[in-house]
C-alpha cells in the first residue's frame, strides 16, 4: 500500500490548505460533456423495450382472464383460448365433490335416504331435461326410484355450477362406464337452455317429482 | 480523527482551514450520534446471523440424512427451515440494512441521527419481536405462508417497530444539511418507503383478510420476490454505490446512468414475481408481463454493472489492501451476476426445467448470501471503526471471513444450479422415476449436490465465527478504551 | 373487503403518483442536473478524490497514527 500523504497532523494539512489549493478534486471538476451516453447503450435500451413490447403482446392470449395458454389468440387464433376440457374427467371429479356425499362416491346412494343413480330410470331417461331442473333448482317431497320411495330434500345448484360444469357432471353420471350407463351425453347449451326457461323457478321452491313427471324427457327446442 | 483536531487546526491556520474543521466536526457529531443504535442493530444481527446459520445447518443436514434430529418435533425440517430463513432474513439482514441505511443517511445528508434512543428502543422491539416469531415458528405456530411464517401475535410489534425506524430516516433526511442528493439516498429512502408497503399489504391480504385460489400464491410469490428486490436490493445497490467509490477515492464511472438504473429498478422490478408461476393456472397474460418484466431488469443491472465495475477497473490490485472493497466489490460482481442469471430462470423454457429444483435455492442464496450478505459485512467493517473509533483488532480473523464467506458460497451456488439443473431434467423425464434406491431417480441423484452444500454451510460457519470474534473483540476495546478515557490509536482519515 | 379495496387503491394509485411527484421533485430540484458535481459529494477535503480510505489493520497501520 502506498504510503497516505501524511496530512493526518493538523500541521501537514495546514500546509496542504495553504499551499495547495488546487486540491486534488480540482482537478476532476463536473465536465457534463465528458462522456456522452453511448450509442451502444441507447442500442441496448431500444431492443429490450422491443423486444418487450413483442413478447407482451405475443404471449398474453388477449389478456383473457380464462386464458391460461399463452401460445393462443395471437395471429387470428382467437375462438380457440379456452383450453378444451373432457366432460367426462371434469364430471368425475365435479361428482366427487359435489354429488358423491349423498348419493355416495359408488352411485348407489344410501338406501331409504339418497336414491341410486346406477341404474336409476331417472337418470337414464332418454333426455335429460329433468335431470338438468333437478340439479339447478333441487328436488323435495317424495320420489320413486328403482321401485323404492323416498321422501327427502335435494340442494339446489342453480348459483353454485355453471353450465360447463352441470353439463359435466351429468355427462358423468350418464355415461359412467363401470355402471353400466350408455345414456346421451349433456351439452352445456342444454343446461343453458333450461336455466335460461326456469329462470324464475327459485322464488317457487325445489321440484317434486310429481310436476317433473308431467313434464318431457327432451327438452324441445325453442 | 481525534476530537482534538479541529481546534488546533483552526488555531493554527484559521481562515483557510475552517471549513474543513467545520466538516471533521460535524463528520464526528454525526458518527457519535449513530454509534449506539448502530452497535445495538449490528450486535443483534450478529447474533441473528450465528443462529440463522446454525439453523441453515440442521435443515441442510436433513436434506440428505433425513433421520437426523427427527424425533423432536421442535427440530423437523418444516420448522427450522422457516426459523432459518426468518432469523437470516428479519434477524441479521434486516437488522444490518437498517443499521447501513441510517448510517448512510446521516452521513450522506451530513446531519446527526436525532433522539437516536427512540430507534434504539424500536431496535429493542424489533428484536423482541423477531425472538417471539422465531419461538413461535418452532413451536409450530408458523403461518406456512413462505417468508411470512412469523405469527401473527409478533408481527405487530415489527411493523411498529420498523415505521419507527423508518420514520426516524425520513427525519434526518428532512433535516439535511447537503442539498444534492446522492444516488444511494434514492435507493435507501425508496426501499424505507417499499418495505412498509410489501409487508402490510403482504400481511392483509395472506393473512387478516386471505385472498382465495391462485390469488394467493400470486400475492405471496409477489411479496416474496420483492423483499429481495425492493428491500434489500436497492440497499446493498445503494451501499455499493457509496462504498466502492468512497473507499478507492473514485467518483462512479458515469452518474448520469444511476439515474436510469435506479428510476429503471422501481419501474420493472415490482412486476417479477408472477415468473415464479410459469406453468401455473393464472391468466396467461399475468405470467408473460412477469416475464418481460423480470428479462427488462436487465436494464437497472447492467446499468448498475457498467457503474459499479468500471469505477472498480484498473483498481483490482486494491483489493490486496481493502477488506471492505473485497466485500463489496465480490458483492456487486454477484449482483451482476445473479440477477442475469434471474433473467434466465424467468423465461418459459428454462423455469419449465428449473423451478421447484434446488436451482431455485441456489439462486436465492446467491442473491442473499453472495450480494446483499458479503455487501453488509463490508459496510460494518467499514462503519464500525469510525463510530467507535477503534480499528478492527485482527486483519487475519477478516481475511478468514472474507475467503471462508466467499469459497463457501461459491461452494454452495455453483454445484447446486448444476444439480438442480440436472434435477430438473429427470423431473420431466417419465422415464426417471422419483425414487429408486437401486437407479437414477430424482431424489437419489441430488444427494450428492446436498452433502456438498452443507459442507459448505460448515465453510460458511467459520467465517462467521471469525467475523463474531472480530466484532466481540472490537467491542472488548471499545469498552475498555471508554473506561480508560482514553481512544485506542487509529488512522484518523480512516 | 373494505380493507382490500384500500390497498388496491394505495397501491394502483398513490404508490405511482408517489412515485411521480418524486420524479417531479426531483426534476425541479435540478437533482438530475450537474451530475459530475453530485459524483463528487461524497468526497471532501478531508476524505478528497484519490485518496483509499480503507485497508487492512495492521502494524503498517500504527506506525503512522495521529496519536500524538
Amino acid at each position: 500500500m502506498n504510503p497516505d500523504p501524511d496530512n493526518n497532523t493538523p500541521a501537514a494539512a495546514g500546509v496542504v490548505a495553504d499551499l495547495a489549493p488546487a486540491d486534488p478534486r480540482e482537478h476532476i471538476e463536473p465536465n457534463e460533456a465528458q462522456r456522452p451516453m453511448s450509442l451502444w447503450y441507447v442500442t441496448f435500451l431500444c431492443l429490450f423495450f422491443g423486444w418487450g413490447g413483442y413478447y407482451v403482446q405475443r404471449y398474453s392470449a388477449d389478456y383473457g382472464a380464462l386464458s391460461y395458454d399463452e401460445n393462443a389468440g395471437f395471429g387470428g387464433a382467437k375462438t380457440n383460448i379456452v383450453k378444451q376440457v373432457d366432460p367426462y374427467v371434469l364430471g368425475k371429479r365435479l361428482f366427487e365433490n359435489v354429488c358423491a356425499k349423498c348419493h355416495q362416491p359408488d352411485g348407489h346412494g344410501v338406501a331409504g335416504q339418497y336414491p341410486p343413480l346406477v341404474g336409476s330410470e331417472w337418470a337414464l331417461a332418454s333426455g335429460p331435461a329433468r335431470m338438468v331442473r333437478i340439479a339447478l333448482d333441487g328436488l323435495q317431497g317424495p320420489i320413486t326410484v328403482k321401485g323404492a320411495g323416498y321422501n327427502n330434500t335435494m340442494t339446489p345448484h342453480r348459483d353454485a355450477l355453471n353450465d360447463q360444469q352441470l353439463a359435466a357432471i351429468l355427462t358423468y353420471v350418464r355415461t359412467q362406464k363401470e355402471w353400466g350407463h350408455n345414456a346421451s351425453a349433456v351439452a352445456p347449451e342444454e343446461v343453458a337452455g333450461i336455466r335460461n326457461k326456469t329462470k324464475d323457478r327459485a322464488a317457487l321452491g325445489s321440484w317434486t317429482a310429481a310436476e317433473l313427471l308431467a313434464l318431457p324427457d327432451h327438452e324441445p327446442r325453442p | 480523527m481525534s476530537a482534538t483536531s479541529p481546534s488546533i487546526l483552526q488555531a493554527l491556520s484559521p481562515s483557510d482551514t475552517e471549513d474543513v474543521a467545520q466538516r471533521r466536526a460535524l463528520l464526528a457529531e454525526i458518527d457519535a450520534s449513530c454509534r449506539g443504535t448502530l452497535m445495538l442493530f449490528f450486535g443483534a444481527a450478529l447474533v441473528w446471523l450465528l443462529i440463522g446459520t446454525v439453523f441453515a445447518l440442521i435443515a441442510s443436514w436433513k436434506m440428505h440424512s433425513p433421520d437426523f434430529l427427527a424425533d423432536i418435533p421442535w427440530l423437523t425440517f418444516g420448522r427450522v427451515r422457516p426459523a432459518h430463513l426468518n432469523a437470516v432474513v428479519f434477524g441479521f439482514a434486516s437488522e444490518a440494512a437498517i443499521a447501513v441505511t441510517l448510517w448512510l443517511i446521516c452521513r450522506l445528508c451530513r446531519a446527526p441521527l436525532m433522539h437516536g434512543w427512540v430507534v434504539n428502543i424500536a431496535g429493542v422491539f424489533w428484536n423482541i419481536g423477531v425472538a417471539i416469531g422465531i419461538g413461535g415458528i418452532l413451536a409450530g405456530h408458523s403461518t406456512a405462508i413462505e417468508w411470512l411464517e412469523i405469527p401473527g401475535y409478533a408481527t405487530p410489534l415489527l411493523f411498529v417497530s420498523y415505521a419507527l425506524i423508518a420514520i426516524w430516516g425520513i427525519i434526518t433526511f428532512r433535516f439535511r444539511r447537503e442539498k444534492h442528493l446522492y444516488v444511494s439516498q434514492w435507493y435507501l429512502l425508496a426501499a424505507l418507503f417499499w418495505f412498509p408497503w410489501l409487508y402490510s399489504a403482504a400481511q392483509i391480504l395472506l393473512i387478516m383478510e386471505p385472498v382465495r385460489g391462485v390469488v394467493q400464491a400470486t400475492v405471496n410469490w409477489w411479496f416474496a420476490h420483492n423483499v429481495l428486490g425492493l428491500w434489500f436490493t436497492p440497499i446493498g445497490i445503494g451501499a455499493i454505490y457509496y462504498f466502492i467509490p468512497k473507499v478507492l477515492g473514485i467518483p462512479v464511472y458515469k452518474y448520469s446512468l444511476s439515474v436510469i438504473g435506479f428510476w429503471s429498478l422501481a419501474l420493472f422490478y415490482n412486476w417479477n414475481g408472477m415468473h415464479h408461476l410459469v406453468g401455473g393456472p393464472l391468466p396467461a397474460w399475468l405470467i408473460t408481463v412477469s416475464i418481460v418484466a423480470s428479462v427488462m431488469m436487465t436494464i437497472p443491472v447492467v446499468t448498475v454493472g457498467l457503474n459499479h465495475h468500471f469505477t472498480m477497473w484498473g483498481s483490482f490490485h486494491k483489493l490486496k489492501d481493502s477488506p471492505v472493497l473485497r466485500f463489496m466489490v465480490f458483492g456487486g460482481m454477484s449482483y451482476t451476476v445473479t440477477s442475469l442469471h434471474g433473467v434466465l430462470l424467468a423465461l418459459r423454457s428454462v423455469s419449465e426445467v428449473t423451478h421447484f429444483t434446488h436451482s431455485t435455492i441456489a439462486h436465492a442464496h446467491q442473491g442473499m448470501y453472495a450480494f446483499f450478505t458479503m455487501v453488509m459485512f463490508g459496510a460494518i467493517y467499514y462503519i464500525v471503526p469510525r463510530i467507535i473509533q477503534v480499528e478492527w483488532p485482527s486483519a487475519r480473523l477478516i481475511s478468514i471471513h472474507f475467503w471462508a464467506s466467499a469459497i463457501g458460497i461459491m461452494l454452495y451456488i455453483v454445484p447446486l444450479i448444476i444439480g438442480g439443473t440436472l434435477q430438473g431434467v429427470a423431473m420431466i423425464n417419465p422415464d426417471v422415476p422419483f425414487l429408486d434406491p437401486n437407479k437414477y431417480s430424482v431424489v437419489t441423484m441430488t444427494v450428492p449436490y446436498l452433502r456438498v452444500r452443507s459442507v459448505s454451510g460448515f465453510i460458511i460457519l467459520v467465517g462467521h465465527l471469525a467475523f463474531a470474534t472480530s466484532f466481540i473483540w472490537i467491542v472488548a476495546r471499545w469498552i475498555k478504551a471508554a473506561r480508560q478515557h482514553q481512544p485506542t490509536p487509529i488512522v484518523s482519515n480512516v | 373487503m373494505t380493507v382490500v379495496w384500500i390497498l388496491f387503491v394505495s397501491s394502483v394509485i398513490v404508490l405511482p403518483a408517489a412515485a411521480l411527484l418524486a420524479l417531479r421533485w426531483a426534476v425541479r430540484h435540478g437533482e438530475f442536473k450537474n451530475l459530475q458535481k453530485t459524483a463528487l459529494s461524497i468526497f471532501d477535503e478531508e476524505e478528497p478524490v484519490g485518496r483509499m480510505t480503507d485497508r487492512f489493520p495492521g502494524p503498517q497501520r500504527s506506525s503512522k497514527s495521529s496519536q500524538p
